[in-house]
């Protein structure tokens, strides 16, 4: 593996010089005269999605080209090598029903391991520290009613998973479900939500806002989470990026998920070009030309977009994309996530209330513990999602690890002194993808779901982002998949 | 309305002692919170002249600023060699407000403002003199738009066939018309291919697609009413013209924000980013990211867009003005700042010293100082192609840009010297360096976005009525301040 990458690298700087002289001598010689590189397909992207394309379309024998941005290959699964071991910043936790990545993981041999069991997390709300099970009688709950009983981080659940008025996972496309394209916090208060359980639930829910998200998309992501632990009746059950095992097998990628794209760099024949942003994509008649940031040019016979449209619209599209799609590629909208990990040098949650993980009201949102297999906790990880991670980012990137630990302090005075940051990634600041995930806001299905995944002229549309039933890393694979499936048929 | 406030503060003292107590018992992060009659949120212009205003009228105003200086898009940096103005520096002959506040506070004004060395004009890597340009076989515009330099292509259709006559026209029901993509109008004007291409070139806003021409027409409008009376404007683009007849603030325009925030004392706060509004009590009630909480009976949003939508606002906007706030568009503008050595290139190569290009760049300016000295170099990015810079680590832009023009010129070779690097974008605390709407949102925003949303007001260059540049913001501030003064008298 190392070995591969080593390659890339190395072909990564020839391309540089290619690109530079060529920059140099193009007024001179015109642009016909330099021989572009040329495979039957340039897969632009190289996370889940595009490193499948591009591995199916050569199972089937065509050539290609992966162009990726970054100076690493995964896009969201990336994984940081730290003290405190190799630390997932993205997609970590595999479904049971992740046929695809399992399917791929098994054939390239990437082992993998059961997804730790979920840690004891205790709330910060209203300017208390709580125990969770003394949330329900304490005076900083002030939520109403039946919600009373529901842990501030599983509220989302208690309205959005329970009694989930979508048939199946599929049906979120049908025009009888659009009256559920509006606003999350307009089902949720359909529902008999209190402002307050609105406030709290929108601390862990990964869209922008509840005013804006749309419930349609969130309740379908529920959906499909259901068809795991569906039987489960426990309505504090983990959210978002915390996994339970109720029964059913969650896993991670041993060593980290960035791994996993590794391995299938490893298993192409064609090559992954690290440091190389597309600046343009020009489609003439029957091929396709690719210009990257540095000059160097690719042509092929079709093309795959296997990046966010958050990277997409930064691109150069001839011809543009029109209409619905257009206004999809260039407006819709972007979660962010910003994570700090972080060590600690004593169980300070034995000092105050035994709980290692939190939930907060405060700009911090929550902090998890992560487990080993032997369910002991090697680090913390603050996570922070939807608007106010961008809040977040609006600090210097240098001080975003020192203000966790310092929130983290105020609010848990039991931590002070006991906890380092190490790491701080931000998907909106820190990535070529710009953002941690697509979100629809309201009414933007309706609008715009059908058009998202379609293919525009020589252009075919991976990413989760076009997903339709599938969530996370296996959203992307899928795409991958079925962009390569299109692209065989035409080709033949 | 002083009966009223020592009602509100007795209420505040009640409040405030209530908070304290279950402070004491529950967390040290419980404060009690600080009450005035306004809080503005942002200290730039429009944030500073709206709480001068309120406070020349007795009111007690806290003045909230994310950054660790005040300004906003006006913005000296003193940091860099030569101290470029890095946003809004030029005050037009039309600048009331600007001018009447830089005389109240003794700041003093010189003439003439971002004054250039003429332009050559890079068309591929082929140098064209301005003189050339019209008979130049490279210029493959059509007809009457060829005596347009490249630069002033989107200019010459401005001024040829802008409407308008009166300031407020873009805001009239009928003006929707116009609001359409700027490009769709050029056709229908006849513009060649050529002029099309070297119209969205140095275009400050996304392209010519994606700018409403209605929001163009009333800065043309504006700008051509300004240039009336600065006599012969014959070989002058409107660039050269407004450099000319404008004004500066010596010492640079960061120091009359300075002076404003001067003479309100210690209720300019720095380094306190809004993390969220809430008006569901009887007054605002403002929390920063800091944990600090501020209290008042009104509060001003006098920050862009970009920031706002980083504030969560209970009860949360709706319709048009939500829309607005999430969704306008902002212009990008990326710089990277130089030092000149040795020998004059422009003698060396005998042509004009700036440089105007449709390549990688957009055009790199040489500032005239104000002392004379001309050993600066300035490029500028925008659009896409600042985006694309953008992508850059900040240390490898200047060496892009150095490569880029020392290939366009080669007498400039060895004599760059990269002192700044600074993009509007990704500067912390703003958007971009300006508003610009999108094909059909003047119509759709400009009148919802700035109606008061509970005891919350709105102002900022991109709530702007009648004027442009730094006066849009001193226009907006005085209306935002207008309009609490009539709810408190």
């Amino acid at each position: 593996m190392t070995d591969t990458l080593k390659t890339h690298s190395m072909l990564t700087r020839r391309g540089f010089g290619l690109g530079l002289g060529a920059v140099a001598s193009l007024p001179l010689l015109g642009r016909k005269a330099f021989a572009f590189e040329s495979a039957d397909v340039v897969v632009i992207g190289g996370g889940l999605s595009g490193l499948n394309a591009a591995l199916n379309l050569e199972a089937e024998g065509y050539s290609v080209i992966v162009l990726e941005a970054a100076d690493y290959v995964g896009g969201r699964t990336r994984t940081f090598d730290l003290p405190i071991g190799p630390t997932n910043a993205g997609g970590q936790t595999i479904g049971p029903y992740y046929a695809r990545v399992r399917d791929l993981a098994d054939r390239l041999s990437v082992p993998l391991i059961s997804a730790p069991g979920r840690v004891a997390t205790g709330n910060y709300v209203n300017g208390q520290l709580i125990a969770s099970s003394d949330w329900s009688e304490s005076k900083a709950n002030k939520t109403v009613g039946a919600e009373r009983s529901v842990q501030p981080g599983s509220m989302e659940f208690h309205y959005m998973a329970s009694d989930n008025p979508l048939p199946d996972v599929e049906s979120w496309t049908d025009a009888a479900q659009s009256h559920l394209d509006v606003s999350i916090a307009r089902y949720m208060l359909g529902k008999g939500a209190s402002e307050e359980a609105l406030r709290l639930a929108a601390v862990t829910m990964n869209v922008f806002d509840l005013s804006t998200g749309s419930a349609l998309a969130y309740l379908r992501d529920l959906k499909r989470l259901g068809w795991g632990t569906e039987n489960s009746k426990d309505e504090n059950r983990s959210t978002y990026g915390a996994s339970a095992s109720g029964g059913f097998e969650y896993s991670e990628i041993a060593g980290g998920t960035q791994r996993l794209s590794e391995a299938m760099v490893g298993a192409l024949k064609g090559e992954v070009r690290l440091n190389q942003p597309v600046r343009s994509v020009l489609m003439t008649g029957d091929s396709v030309e690719v210009q990257t940031a540095n000059g160097d040019r690719f042509q092929s016979k079709y093309v795959v977009s296997a990046v966010p449209f958050s990277a997409l619209r930064n691109i150069d599209v001839f011809p543009h994309f029109k209409g619905t799609q257009r206004a999809a590629v260039r407006h819709s909208g972007h979660g962010n996530t910003v994570r700090v990990f972080m060590e600690y040098s004593a169980p300070f949650w034995e000092d105050d209330i035994g709980e290692a993980g939190l939930y907060t009201d405060t700009a911090i949102e929550r902090v998890f513990a992560r487990t080993n297999e032997e369910g002991e906790i090697y680090g913390l990880d603050c996570w922070v999602n939807g608007n106010a991670a961008y809040r977040l980012d609006q600090l210097p990137t240098e001080t975003v690890g020192d203000f966790v630990v310092e929130t983290l302090g105020k609010i848990r005075p039991a931590s002070k002194g006991k906890v380092k940051a190490l790491k701080v990634h931000s998907w909106a600041k820190h990535s070529a993808s710009g953002c941690c995930r697509h979100v629809f806001e309201a009414g933007q299905v309706a609008e715009w779901a059908d058009v998202m995944a379609k293919p525009h002229d020589r252009l075919h549309l991976a990413g989760e982002q076009t997903r339709s039933i599938e969530n996370g890393m296996e959203a992307a694979a899928k795409s991958g998949e079925r962009a390569a499936f299109e692209i065989m048929e035409l080709l033949g | 309305m002083s009966k009223k406030r020592m009602t509100a503060t007795r209420r505040t003292v009640l409040k405030t002692s209530a908070a304290f107590a279950a402070g004491a018992i529950a967390a040290p992060r419980v404060r009690a919170a600080e009450r005035s009659d306004v809080i503005v949120i942002g200290a730039g212009f429009a944030g500073l002249k709206a709480a001068i205003m309120l406070a020349d009228e007795g009111l007690k105003v806290t003045v909230l600023e994310a950054n660790n200086r005040v300004g906003g898009r006006a913005f000296t940096a003193d940091h860099i060699h030569g101290s470029p103005e890095l946003g809004a520096n030029q005050i037009g002959p039309y600048y009331a407000r600007v001018r009447d506040m830089a005389d109240r506070l003794d700041v003093e004004l010189g003439p003439g403002a971002n004054i250039n060395a003429p332009f050559t004009f890079a068309i591929g890597d082929t140098l064209i003199r301005k003189e050339d340009w019209e008979s130049h076989s490279l210029n493959k515009t059509v007809g009457d738009e060829r005596e347009a330099l490249p630069s002033a292509m989107q200019g010459y259709y401005m001024k040829k066939y802008n409407p308008f006559d009166g300031l407020d026209d873009w805001l009239e029901p009928e003006a929707a018309r116009f609001d359409i993509p700027l490009a769709e109008w050029l056709i229908e004007k006849g513009i060649s291919k050529e002029g099309m291409r070297l119209a969205n070139e140095g275009l400050i806003a996304p392209d010519v697609w994606n700018v409403s021409l209605l929001t163009l027409l009333q800065e043309s409008t504006r700008n051509r009413m300004m240039s009336e009376g600065a006599g012969d404007a014959k070989g002058m683009d409107r660039f050269e013209m407004a450099a000319l007849t404008s004004a500066h603030v010596v010492g640079g325009t960061s120091r009359l924000p300075e002076a404003m925030a001067r003479s309100l004392g210690d209720s300019v706060l720095l380094n306190k980013i809004v993390s969220s509004i809430d008006m569901s009590g009887s007054g605002v009630d403002v929390s920063c990211l800091d944990g600090s909480r501020y209290q008042s009976d009104f509060v001003i949003s006098a920050i862009p867009f970009g920031p706002l939508r980083r504030v969560t606002i209970f009860p949360a906007l709706e319709g048009n003005q939500s829309a607005a706030v999430r969704h306008m568009p902002y212009a990008n503008n990326t710089q990277v700042h130089m030092r000149l050595k040795g020998e004059p290139y422009w003698e060396q190569d005998g042509m004009d010293a700036s440089l105007w290009t449709d390549g990688p760049l957009n055009m790199v300016r040489q500032p005239l100082g104000y002392d004379g000295s001309r050993d600066r170099l300035v490029a500028l990015c925008v659009g896409k192609k600042g985006e694309r810079l953008d992508q850059l680590p900040p240390k490898e832009r200047g060496e892009f840009v150095v490569k880029e023009i020392e290939r366009l010129r080669p007498s400039t070779k060895g004599k760059i010297e990269v002192t700044g690097v600074h993009s509007w974008p990704q500067y912390n605390f703003v958007s971009g360096c300006r508003h610009s709407y999108g094909p059909g949102q003047v119509t759709r925003f400009a009148h919802d976005m700035i109606k008061p949303h509970h005891r919350m007001h709105f102002a900022g260059e991109h709530t702007r009525r009648l004027e442009i540049g730094m006066e849009s913001a001193m226009e907006s501030g005085e209306r935002a301040a207008f309009e609490i003064l009539e709810r408190t008298i």
